[in-house]
């Protein structure tokens, strides 16, 4: 499942090795580190440069796992803390259909986690749990820093 | 003060060193709220060990005329000491826990067969009693033991003799344990009847025949607290401000005590508003948090400890993070505080609260202390028994009690599959 989505997404959205990177991806001084060897499409970055047409407000990432098994989808958001959620969001929103239309199966089979990966350590341990909807599907938003959830 | 249990009720193993706030955390049924009796339990019998023990000290000989001095009068002292606060550990575990220390013990865990043990120790001294049967014994030859040590010699007076014993003694150890039940509001708002209740089978001399005997010591102390609260009667703690605080961030209101021709009433004032209300006619949730605020003006005694079974109870999210402040300020102000709780939130407030206070403090200043406990099943086996793990405090990276995330991931989840299986998406 994954390698498939893997290829589709190098099929559909880009297959340069600069817009791809492996377990970790930074932006703007905030590292998400996805802890294994995660393949991870840049979609902001491939969407600032590499693609004609300019997408603004993407979310940065999108990760899958190079393992039949897993059916993981994570599309990767990062901002330096937890109370900059509502504008993740606003990028993870517009993401969703995006990615949607450019997997030939759409979502079908695949297990889609929102991620919002941060630099600080929010004060309170009430771990974020958010619903972004799309289409009548509801999705999960979960927050991470070190690679662990907050 | 520590205290170990092993094979006692549902724990198979919880050792904890009781800090400024102890903080206990686990699923229904693990044994927080025995874990929290036993050490109540330990307290109050310590309390009248430590009588005993000055008792027999009063037969203390400095001019060492009379035959008892010295070395022997410590040894007497000891034993007088140790006899006494096994004799009323049994009277107390039978009180609080189970008349019948033979359910209260587990002889037997997993299949396997177990020795119920209750180990209570300070710096000073450590000792290990053992649940045989309906019986509880202090073990001397166990590993654990450790007798206090001191020594009298002929030239000491007797005032310099008490202080010694009571350092040796007493160190680290509470004067007295002051207990809040779960249910508090319960007891509150039905106080009044079941004192009239009392009074009446008393003197219908039917006492006998009433189940008021068979209220565990817990809520029975709680009870007699409430009902020797006097309006006149002050607290030897200066806990006037924090009392303040818990009711202007967390009733919105005045607690008050009244008496009339011997009727004595507790009531409650919302903020601004003129009228009184008696706690039984009034949220629960006054009636669960009043009883603090009642102990902190009329009761606290320096060197208390406090043991609060679900502060969090009958609370609001939005009362929870104050009542996290709350428990704080007790335990840095007032008393050591023992707290049993199920609330995520309130354990996440007190983290919050622990990052704030240390951030507060000047630069090399000791952090607030604050120990966190999490009680679990044996992951295969529950017969095995819960043990308990203590979780990781960092004073500048806060906690987190990773099982109350799992379970809200959890519901979390089913949420997004319920709407998705109901709205057709796969």
């Amino acid at each position: 499942m994954a390698k498939r989505t893997e290829a589709e997404l190098r099929a559909n959205v880009c297959d340069e090795n600069s817009c791809w990177t492996e377990g970790t991806i930074a932006d703007s001084g905030v590292t998400a580190n996805l802890k294994g060897s995660w393949h991870i499409l840049t979609l902001d970055r491939h969407f600032q440069g590499c693609d004609a047409q300019r997408l603004g407000n993407i979310a940065d990432g999108v990760a899958v796992y190079p393992n039949e098994n897993n059916k993981r989808l994570r599309v990767l958001e990062l901002k330096p803390k937890v109370d900059d959620y509502p504008d993740a969001a606003k990028k993870l929103h517009k993401t969703i259909p995006l990615l949607r239309k450019r997997l030939p199966h759409g979502f079908r089979g695949l297990r889609v986690d929102l991620e919002l990966h941060v630099k600080e350590m929010p004060v309170l341990t009430t771990k974020l749990r958010k619903v972004i909807e799309n289409e009548d599907v509801q999705y999960g938003v979960r927050a991470y820093c070190d690679g662990e959830q907050v | 003060m520590r205290v170990h249990l092993h094979n006692i009720g549902p724990i198979r193993d919880a050792d904890i060193m009781l800090t400024p706030l102890t903080v206990l955390v686990g699923p229904n049924g693990t044994g927080k709220t025995t874990f929290t009796t036993v050490a109540y339990a330990a307290m109050q019998a310590h309390r009248v060990a430590m009588v005993d023990a000055l008792e027999q000290l009063e037969g203390f000989d400095p001019g060492g005329t009379r035959r008892k001095r010295g070395p022997a009068m410590a040894r007497d002292v000891i034993d007088q000491w140790e006899e006494s606060f096994a004799e009323r550990l049994e009277f107390q575990l039978r009180r609080c826990c189970n008349p019948d220390l033979e359910k209260l013990g587990r002889a037997k865990r997993g299949g396997q067969n177990a020795a119920p043990r209750i180990e209570i120790a300070t710096d000073q001294w450590s000792l290990v009693f053992r649940l045989e049967g309906n019986e509880l014994y202090l073990e001397t030859d166990h590993r654990c033991y450790r007798p206090p040590r001191f020594e009298l010699s002929r030239g000491t007076s007797l005032p310099t003799a008490r202080a010694q014993v009571r350092k040796v003694l007493a160190l680290s150890m509470p004067k007295r344990g002051v207990y809040f039940p779960a249910g508090r509001s319960a007891l509150v708002q039905t106080h009044s009847a079941m004192t009239a209740l009392m009074a009446g089978a008393i003197s219908g001399g039917y006492f006998e025949n009433a189940t008021i005997g068979e209220i565990p010591g817990t809520v029975a102390d709680f009870m007699q607290m409430m009902a020797r609260i006097k309006a006149n009667r002050r607290s030897r703690v200066r806990a006037g401000k924090l009392a303040k605080r818990i009711e202007s961030e967390l009733l919105h209101g005045d607690v008050r005590l009244h008496e009339r021709g011997g009727q004595k009433s507790f009531r409650f004032r919302p903020e601004g508003q003129k009228g009184e209300w008696a706690l039984e006619n009034i949220a629960t949730s006054i009636g669960e948090v009043s009883p603090l605020v009642l102990y902190l003006r009329h009761w606290a005694w320096p060197r208390d400890a406090i043991l609060i079974d679900e502060p969090e109870s009958h609370l609001h999210p939005e009362a929870q993070a104050p009542l996290a402040g709350a428990l704080m300020d007790l335990s840095e102000t007032i008393s050591p505080t023992l707290v049993a709780t199920h609330s995520e939130l309130l354990v996440s407030a007190l983290s919050a609260e622990l990052l704030d206070r240390t951030r507060a403090r000047k630069k090399g200043a000791v952090p607030p202390k604050l120990s966190v406990h999490e009680f679990k099943f044996h992951d295969e086996d529950r017969s095995y028994g819960v043990d308990v793990a203590e979780i990781e405090v960092e004073p500048t990276r806060g906690f987190q009690v990773r099982r109350f995330a799992e379970v809200a991931d959890e519901v979390f989840e089913s949420g997004i599959d319920a709407y998705n299986r109901l709205h057709g998406s796969d």
